[in-house]
């Protein structure tokens, strides 16, 4: 019988919120209670079963809706009046000025809130005709504007009749401006008074812009050089077109240039499709390891992704064992994966799988080949015949290439690489990288489209 | 938060309202998923993103980017989903067929769930539906922020309004009791 304690550690596993140190007691209590793991086992089950709930689409014109009724909120109230909901309490009533009721009362609190705008805008529209009317009548002709009297006051006025300036006023004898003063030549204006009427701003006032006065355009600043940027586009194909020579070239051809790869694998049911690239791989002499977690998951054909790392076969093997997965999937009546998408892969790769298996495994690790160095080499006698020997009397040795297939999901809801048996004798078993394989990281996901 | 949220809020702040549909467009299926397993049914999962996503609109300044924007999107359709359901009490009280019909498990009309799905699938889902139905709201609450939204315990504890270590107890009872609802039917 489990603790509390205990029973909370494993539920805290369950939610991926432990310490460290709460890890290490997990570790313990797992190796030593087969209780405890069972029980932490059907969690993680729960877990993924809680999951896999299918998702609902929202109604189609959900944007729609939204993005209507938007212009009905005042753009100056953008945060400008509305308390933050930050700390709103699932207790305390909702304090928000958008109406939660339903669409009837929704269409009533509208209209309420219209009312109210439409009062001030017939407002500002009677003040706004009344001003103009108001400046209208102040602008008649023969009106000095400006002194106050309405029309009202000048219709009850007495009408006099406009007087005769030029009777009043004296004849104006000056000169008018631009005549030029008799006796004053505007040299003489120029010479002497002009330095002292005119302000000297030459230093306060800009350097005029210079001009161009070519018949052309203006020169256009010089031009690089165009440079060709070469484009490295990601390998896309269906599974079904492995089959042709000209893909599975085209795929050999692309694994062989970056170190490591990183393949997304859309099938339509993920659970059946590992079960296939299981078979696939049995075929090519590849054998697949997996935890019991990821087993059962399969067995149960949840729909979980997967991911597979290989680390043991070059670009031409890689290229059999996708045209095989290819000539299994044509055994299914509906087919089973879709298209196949390969990357080069990306330090997140390399963080994710290292998360995955709990070691980093050194995805861009590739061993120089050796130089052969035909001085040193040995004569062909010595141990040839003992090694040629063993060879034809010992049974032939069975390829020991194999890879790995685990849950493709955050830590929480899969296996703990470093106490699951399957990882670590993988990890133990893993011979030295030759450097003409290439590592890829295979995640078989749900094909959405 | 991340980069393209904080740019599109920033852009929705100087006025440009086409960001804000862009984030509607973003995260609408999410809150409506989640809407719905609050609220239990689809229209009013609908009343409740939409109301939702006009309320941060309004509250958009207040929002100081210390959560993520789905975060307090979430916080606000979780009070729009408690309101709703207060109001929603009487016309159950007075519509007694209506309560726990059909709206337990909500039409998937998205292309990932092909009719005619496996059947054993199906059945554990129902038993699950059903297990969920069956947990006190407190404990599906905080079982359900965890697990499909994905949140940490600071998060629900702040959208609860209680400490990080009642959330964590919460959890550990809801875990346990699902265990306990889902029986023998559903183990590894």
């Amino acid at each position: 019988m489990l603790a509390d304690d205990q029973l909370q550690l494993l539920t805290a596993s369950i939610d991926g919120e432990l310490t460290p140190a709460e890890v290490r007691l997990l570790r313990r209590l797992l190796q030593s209670s087969q209780e405890a793991h069972d029980l932490h086992a059907r969690l993680q089950a729960d877990l993924s079963l809680v999951r896999t709930l299918p998702q609902a689409s929202p109604p189609a014109d959900m944007v729609a809706r939204i993005l209507t009724r938007l212009p009905l909120v005042s753009p100056q109230s953008v945060g400008a009046t509305t308390p933050p909901p930050a700390r709103l309490r699932p207790a305390a009533p909702l304090s928000v000025p958008v109406s939660v009721t339903p669409p009837r009362e929704a269409r009533r609190s509208q209209r309420a809130a219209w009312a109210p705008l439409a009062i001030a805008a017939s407002l500002l529209l009677a003040v706004t005709g009344g001003s103009f009317w108001f400046f209208l009548q102040q602008e008649q002709p023969g009106r000095a504007p400006g002194s106050g009297e309405t029309a009202r006051t000048r219709q009850q006025l007495p009408a006099t009749p406009e007087p005769n300036f030029k009777d009043i006023l004296p004849p104006d004898e000056a000169p008018l401006p631009s005549t030029p003063l008799p006796g004053n030549p505007p040299e003489h204006l120029a010479a002497e008074s002009a330095p002292a009427l005119i302000p000297q701003t030459r230093d306060v006032i800009p350097p005029p812009r210079p001009v161009f006065t070519g018949n052309a355009f203006p020169p256009l600043a010089p031009i690089a050089p165009l440079a060709f940027v070469e484009i490295h586009l990601p390998f896309l194909a269906t599974v079904n077109e492995f089959t042709r020579v000209d893909t599975r070239l085209r795929f050999v051809e692309e694994v062989g240039k970056e170190p490591a790869y990183r393949v997304d694998l859309f099938a339509r049911d993920p659970g059946h499709a590992a079960e296939v690239f299981q078979v696939a791989a049995q075929a090519v002499g590849l054998g697949i390891q997996s935890d019991p977690l990821s087993q059962e998951r399969i067995k149960r054909k949840q729909g979980m992704a997967y991911v597979v790392y290989i680390e043991c076969l070059t670009p031409l093997e890689l290229g059999d064992l996708f045209t095989r997965l290819a000539t299994e999937d044509q055994k299914n009546p509906q087919g089973v994966f879709g298209s196949i998408h390969a990357a080069p892969a990306i330090p997140a790769d390399q963080k994710e799988l290292k998360e995955i298996l709990g070691i980093d495994p050194g995805l861009w690790k590739r061993p120089q080949p050796q130089p052969t160095r035909m001085s040193e080499s040995k004569s062909i006698s010595a141990g040839t015949a003992d090694q040629l020997t063993r060879n034809l009397t010992m049974p032939p040795k069975l390829p020991t290439k194999s890879a790995l297939l685990l849950t493709f999901a955050p830590t929480a809801y899969r296996s703990n690489p470093l106490t699951s048996r399957e990882v670590q004798q993988f990890l133990n078993s893993r011979p030295e990288r030759k450097p003409s394989v290439v590592p890829i990281l295979i995640v078989i996901r749900q094909a959405t489209g | 938060m991340n980069d393209d949220d904080r740019r599109l809020i920033a852009d929705c702040l100087e006025g440009h309202r086409e960001a804000f549909s862009t984030l509607v467009s973003r995260y609408q299926a999410r809150l409506y998923n989640a809407a719905l397993r609050l609220v239990d049914n689809p229209e009013d999962a609908a009343d409740v993103v939409q109301d939702s996503f006009l309320n941060a609109f309004q509250s958009l300044r207040s929002f100081k980017g210390d959560a993520e924007f789905f975060t307090w999107l979430y916080r606000i359709a979780f009070n729009v989903s408690i309101s709703l359901k207060r109001k929603k009490k009487v016309v159950v009280r007075l519509e007694p067929g209506s309560e726990g019909g059909p709206g337990l498990e909500p039409e998937d009309t998205s292309d990932s769930i092909r009719p005619g799905a496996d059947l054993e699938r199906r059945e554990e889902e129902t038993l699950l539906h059903a297990a969920l139905a069956r947990l006190s709201g407190e404990h599906r609450e905080v079982l359900l922020m965890k697990d499909i939204e994905g949140m940490k315990y600071e998060e629900i504890a702040e959208i609860l309004g209680v400490p990080i270590g009642t959330i964590r107890s919460r959890l550990h009872r809801a875990r346990l009791e699902l265990r306990d609802l889902l029986g023998p039917d559903l183990q590894v």
